[in-house]
């Protein structure tokens, strides 16, 4: 039988319950609010024996932790920069292309996982069903936990970032670091984050977009190119969508909340129409860097594959008539398919054509 | 019981009208509105109000006075909050009818089609006014505060639903998120409003009646959308209107989530119960109805926690409170006489 309970912030044992300490065998899940929380909320729980739950496989918990798809958004960019250059004869520092990639890896898991636990400690996921991996609300982990692999997330991710320094101490690879650090700080921070300023999406255009693909080209082969800048600015826009689709999906948590995001500054009707600017950007993008590589497959195909589920896309997004229409998550998953389609055609499309220019 | 309430303050005196539909709960029948309440000289408003309020449970006006009661609010406060619900909630059907052009309510034809649409929407937002109008003449800040903010919710919550017509894939998330706001607030007003109607309210008791009443009103509505099903429908409601009318309910959403997409579409074109079942089949309806019961049942020791939760606010009178308070989900979800 499973007990209910609601503590206030004021009880001794009310940390202890949000973070999971309280008890070995049990957990504490925090129930669903549809009340807009305040100040002082209270936390309703349903303490359920850990023995009872609904556990999937352990693979299965650690990827939802990790947000595969989301982590694939900052590697796949560090993935096309590096085959591209390969592809180029454009001689790369391997080992640092590979700290580069773990390093932004461990600080993408980390960030996701602090948010996570900062969203559950302050009670946002509960009035925004569609917030984080969830594995807190579940009962899958605690939320401690959550937090202490988040942590060690971030400090792998500084050391690889330090050792990368130490093996290559020039002024780019420090600014990359000191980069990747900063971006993450002036999107995500809750005081002064671009994401509560209704500018994520501009943010997140340059972080995992030119910022990524230029940076890195930068640290591992003192390089950069410009077909290589409209390719991050393809996926970068492609990456600003799905985070744009899901404020849209989101409006009345946000607006509640009294968030600032995109979609409510635009307002549902302007805000439908918003997803065509990304996609534009995106194959005008994508169509500039097939220029410049003069008509590459691998690009051309990027294009025709954008325009294909840029039609789709929009015609979903086009005939939802509100945040709340089951044709917005639909198109959310499309839009996350469209961004792994075209990161991997250009990923074995890069590989393909360096094997042949090799042979 | 009738007339009960005669507020010569607040005008409400005259030739009354009562709820006689016993619900099984432990409220009184209140007589909400009389002739005199409304101007003589506008056209059909007072005939098309004697047609709105002629049916009806007042379910939320009793579940007020219940409250009101316990907390020994004056008679003329109880009718205030008692008028102030039955309008807003007559309100939103007037409105409601038109939206989703239903020719039946209560049994009779629905007032946009016996006077006019725009009749229909004039008598609504009269009503609504009439509520600012008299809880202005009460006086008190917060309850005009607490009333205007269930009347928004109201209307995003109607807003909203219009959008999910024809929109098959609808979670119970979301649904859930609309239900509150149409109906769920008007459960927390009820709750709420007699003890604001007192004086300040607690925070915690205010947090406690806020998250049953939203509870209450999720199960009520989830109970209703089961007589669209005919499950529990000794009121002999119309059976599949929402699906009919292009609107997937919260046990329609149940039923449909684990459906093939070649079900589902059978599902959807069902006219009758018979259709129902012989689309799903009927043992995988009756086992979805298990599994929909058993989970409102969680939700219904979740409505206790909270309603429990009062006890140490409230004195030794409010004890009985509580007690019929505990008693609601077995009307309002099991559909107990």
């Amino acid at each position: 039988m499973e007990e209910i309970r609601t503590l206030s912030p004021r009880d001794p044992n009310f940390h202890a319950y949000l973070l999971g300490t309280f008890s070995k065998t049990h957990r504490a899940l925090p129930v669903k609010s549809l009340n807009l929380i305040d100040g002082d909320e209270h936390v309703t729980f349903q303490i359920a024996p850990v023995s009872e739950l609904r556990r999937p496989s352990p693979l299965k918990i650690g990827m939802q932790l990790v947000r595969v798809p989301s982590l694939m958004t900052s590697l796949f960019p560090l993935l096309i920069s590096w085959v591209f250059l390969e592809q180029r004869s454009i001689e790369v520092h391997k080992n640092l292309a590979l700290m580069a990639l773990v390093g932004v890896g461990f600080l993408h898991i980390a960030v996701h996982l602090l948010n996570d636990f900062r969203d559950h400690m302050k009670g946002y996921d509960g009035l925004s069903p569609y917030r984080g991996s969830r594995v807190i609300q579940e009962g899958w982990m605690t939320a401690q936990r959550v937090r202490i692999i988040g942590w060690s997330f971030f400090s792998l991710a500084l050391l690889v970032g330090l050792y990368a320094i130490w093996s290559k101490p020039t002024l780019v690879v420090i600014l990359f670091g000191i980069g990747s650090l900063g971006g993450v700080a002036s999107y995500s921070a809750s005081s002064f984050g671009l994401k509560y300023w209704g500018l994520a999406e501009p943010a997140l255009f340059l972080l995992l977009g030119p910022a990524l693909t230029i940076g890195f080209s930068s640290v591992v082969a003192d390089a950069w190119d410009l077909s290589l800048f409209l390719i991050g600015c393809g996926l970068g826009a492609l990456v600003s969508l799905n985070h744009y689709l899901k404020n849209l999906i989101d409006m009345m948590g946000q607006w509640k909340q009294g968030f600032r995001s995109l979609p409510i500054l635009l307002g549902f009707d302007r805000a439908k129409r918003a997803p065509l600017l990304f996609l534009a950007v995106m194959i005008l993008s994508f169509a500039l860097a097939a220029i410049s590589t003069e008509f590459s497959e691998t690009l051309s195909s990027a294009v025709l594959i954008s325009l294909i589920f840029a039609i789709s896309i929009l015609k979903r997004v086009f005939r939802a008539r509100s945040c709340f229409s089951s044709l917005l998550p639909q198109t959310q998953r499309a839009g996350l398919l469209f961004y792994l389609s075209i990161s991997f055609t250009l990923l074995v499309g890069f590989l393909i054509q360096g094997t042949q220019s090799g042979g | 019981m009738v007339g009960r309430f005669t507020n010569k303050k607040v005008g409400f005196a005259g030739r009354q009208r009562g709820y006689g539909v016993d619900f099984g709960m432990r409220m009184k029948n209140i007589k909400i509105y009389s002739l005199g309440d409304f101007p003589a000289y506008l056209p059909k408003l007072n005939l098309l109000y004697d047609d709105l309020f002629s049916g009806g449970k007042g379910l939320r006006s009793r579940l007020v006075a219940l409250v009101g009661d316990a907390l020994d609010l004056k008679e003329s406060t109880v009718m205030l909050l008692c008028q102030t619900i039955e309008f807003i909630h007559n309100a939103s059907l007037l409105h409601d009818d038109l939206i989703d052009r239903s020719p039946l309510r209560r049994n009779r034809t629905t007032a946009w089609l016996k006077y006019t649409p725009e009749y229909a929407v004039l008598a609504g937002d009269y009503l609504l006014a009439r509520v600012m109008v008299n809880l202005a003449a009460f006086g008190n800040l917060e309850l005009i505060q607490l009333t205007s903010q269930m009347i928004s919710d109201l209307l995003e919550g109607e807003w909203i639903q219009d959008s999910l017509v024809r929109d098959w894939e609808i979670t119970l998330e979301d649904l859930d998120r609309v239900h509150n706001l149409k109906t769920g607030s008007l459960f927390k007003w009820c709750l709420l409003a007699p003890f604001v109607a007192v004086g300040s309210v607690d925070s915690e008791v205010k947090r406690s009646l806020e998250n049953a009443g939203t509870i209450l009103g999720q199960l009520f509505q989830r109970g209703d959308d089961l007589l669209d099903f005919d499950v529990r429908n000794s009121e002999k409601k119309m059976v599949l209107g929402d699906l009919k009318a292009g609107y997937l309910n919260s046990f329609g959403v149940f039923l449909s989530g684990r459906l093939s997409g070649v079900q589902k579409q059978e599902f959807l074109k069902s006219q009758s119960m018979s259709d129902v079942f012989s689309s799903l089949g009927e043992s995988y309806f009756q086992d979805r109805l298990c599994e929909f019961d058993r989970m409102n049942t969680r939700m219904i020791a979740l409505y206790g926690h909270h309603v429990m939760t009062l006890k140490g606010h409230l004195c030794e009178s409010g004890m009985s409170l509580i007690e019929n308070l505990l008693e609601l989900p077995q009307n309002l979800y099991w559909r107990k006489r």
